[in-house]
């Protein structure tokens, strides 16, 4: 077992936790009052203007992964590292026009699965929810893994015990408030975690001189500033893609594009890209300077909060620890609520019970939260693999799903058994490329092979499917 | 031994080490080194009253080897062609104005 010096107390950790947990699930009991329909507690009421829909994109977006990967890359790949993950803000740029188009094609649609069931049928209906699904849980694996890892880093409270307590903190809320909730949640979090994020990145130019972090770097670590670094230019494509894949397939971007007001989520997503663009880059260069401060780096994911807390003191621990807090928990509930409503809505509704009640589906929606939680819990406890290693597994996966939605967005000629195939291919190729070849090629495999198979099953297809098929009545 | 130093060097005389860490923590990440052989070991001190003693560990050698460039522009570039692809269809599909009702 390794070990690191902590900087705060276990007492003034668990303080934290107490206040922040406190305020946010009294911010989704409060809004959660709002959510009377089931449209509301799964859709915020369709009504999200722009301030709103951009903050929870932004906020959803800056995970764990984030803050804490993103130093990862830096640190194990370079400056090319740094320029890898920045580029998931790709997926939100281009999410955009998406999300114009699924709201026109979908006015009253709920999930993103609803509309796989709609484009292409059965088959490749149960096959994508297992993607998503999956994904999802290694997506909140690795927050709760990230969240006990933090607390444990910075004021030794034991891994177990602060991963337990973000997750409970993170289940009641969404618990209570549904989406609205989680969007209220989200705009407070995304103005923390900016106003963190800018702070420490000043502070740490205050004390380094880039000079020294750059003659450090080289003595110590010169791959990291090679430019011709192999694992970082094969990271660059798999990255840009999987981030892709995260955005296009997954419900909770394609639920925020449902609760959006018509005409605001191509605005959001793009704001919200340009927002999420240097944050990577920032939290990178924190990561390139730990040689800097002499700390000593036991687990690649941690060196971002463990160099700004050294750099920043006790203040800046603190700070950290909120900044790292709000990015957890903004993420999680809306991984949550998003899935439990692809579950609810998907497997429940049109699986086993067609006719169910509004109540009904809100009592299944509030088991679902809780089974994902619970699940989660149980995952997290052993603390297999980094941060990346658990999160980039899903990375095939979803990467096999960036073309089968797109060719249904935008391609007639698109077809359900090419989707299927597609699918399923592209995992099992994209999985064998993470083993064989590493983590950080796996995604791309994933996507070039059923990419190579979207477009030949669409160029033979003879289908022309029709758009109106997809504006289901509910 | 409360204390060690991980130290690293490119010969397994360690003639030009260097060391990565010293203090109580017994982990230590290390990233970024170039292709090569490099050796590790861990030292310490014991002290009694009169004297002190250095003791090192066995040396552990590993070897750093990359990816082949040819093999990551390989990927990089293919990467490129669906990032591209991707694109091409998003920005055309923006123009579309076929009737949908």
């Amino acid at each position: 077992m390794s070990t690191e010096s902590a900087i705060l107390s276990p007492s003034i950790g668990w303080i934290l936790l107490a206040i922040f947990g406190i305020l946010w699930v009294y911010l989704g009991y409060f809004w959660g009052k709002k959510a009377k329909s089931l449209d509301g507690f799964m859709l915020a009421g369709r009504n999200v203007g722009l301030a709103l829909g951009t903050a929870t994109a932004v906020a959803t977006w800056i995970t764990s992964n984030t803050t804490m990967l993103a130093p990862q890359f830096a640190f194990q790949m370079g400056v090319w590292g740094m320029v890898a993950y920045s580029t998931a803000s790709l997926g939100l740029f281009l999410f955009a026009p998406l999300a114009k188009r699924i709201r026109l094609l979908m006015p009253n649609g709920f999930t993103s699965g609803d509309f796989i069931r709609l484009r292409y049928g059965k088959p490749s209906w149960y096959l994508f929810l297992v993607i998503s699904v999956f994904y999802s849980l290694t997506w909140l694996i690795s927050m709760g893994m990230a969240g006990g890892a933090l607390l444990e880093a910075l004021s030794g409270i034991p891994y177990e015990y602060g991963m337990t307590v973000i997750l409970i903190v993170c289940v009641g809320y969404t618990l209570f408030g549904g989406l609205y909730a989680v969007i209220g949640t989200d705009f407070i979090q995304t103005i923390i975690i900016l106003a963190g994020i800018v702070v420490v990145a000043v502070a740490i130019l205050m004390h380094a001189d880039i000079s020294d972090i750059y003659a450090n770097v080289s003595e110590r670590r010169p791959a990291l500033l090679d430019m011709l670094f192999p694992a970082a230019i094969m990271a660059i494509f798999n990255n840009l893609l999987f981030g892709l894949g995260e955005i296009f397939h997954s419900n909770v971007w394609w639920s925020r594009a449902f609760a959006m007001r018509e005409g605001i989520g191509k605005k959001a997503y793009t704001l919200a890209g340009i927002i999420w663009l240097p944050i990577p880059i920032a939290a990178g260069f924190i990561a390139l300077s730990s040689g800097m401060f002499d700390i000593n780096v036991v687990r690649p994911d941690m060196v971002g909060p463990m160099v700004a807390a050294h750099a920043l003191g006790k203040y800046g621990a603190i700070l950290i620890f909120i900044v790292v807090f709000c990015s957890l928990a903004s993420s999680i509930d809306s991984l949550l609520a998003a899935t439990s409503d692809l579950i609810t809505e998907d497997f429940y509704k049109k699986i086993f019970n067609p006719r169910a009640s509004e109540a009904q589906l809100r009592k299944v929606s509030a088991i679902i939260i809780l089974t994902l939680g619970i699940l989660t819990w149980v995952a997290c406890v052993p603390r297999v693999g980094t941060l990346a290693t658990v999160l980039f597994f899903a990375g095939p996966l979803v990467g096999s799903a960036i073309w089968p939605i797109l060719a249904g967005l935008y391609w007639k000629k698109a077809n359900g058994a090419t989707a299927a195939i597609a699918m399923l291919i592209g995992s099992l190729s994209g999985l064998w490329a993470y083993f064989q070849l590493g983590w950080y090629t796996a995604s791309l495999i994933g996507t070039i092979v059923s990419m190579i198979i979207v477009f030949a099953g669409t160029l033979l297809s003879r289908t022309s499917f029709q758009w109106s098929e997809l504006n289901e009545k509910h | 031994m409360e204390s060690y130093k991980l130290e690293m060097a490119t010969t397994p005389g360690f003639s030009d080490f260097q060391i990565l860490y010293q203090g109580p923590d017994m982990g230590h990440f290390i990233s970024g080194l170039k292709n090569g052989d490099y050796y590790f070991r861990l030292c310490g001190e014991i002290k009694t009253a009169s004297e002190s003693e250095r003791l090192c560990s066995a040396t552990k050698e590993i070897k750093v080897k990359h990816h082949n460039l040819h093999t990551a522009f390989g990927f990089f570039f293919t990467g490129a062609i669906a990032f591209g692809a991707i694109l091409f269809v998003i920005i055309k599909g923006a123009d579309k104005k076929e009737e949908i009702a």
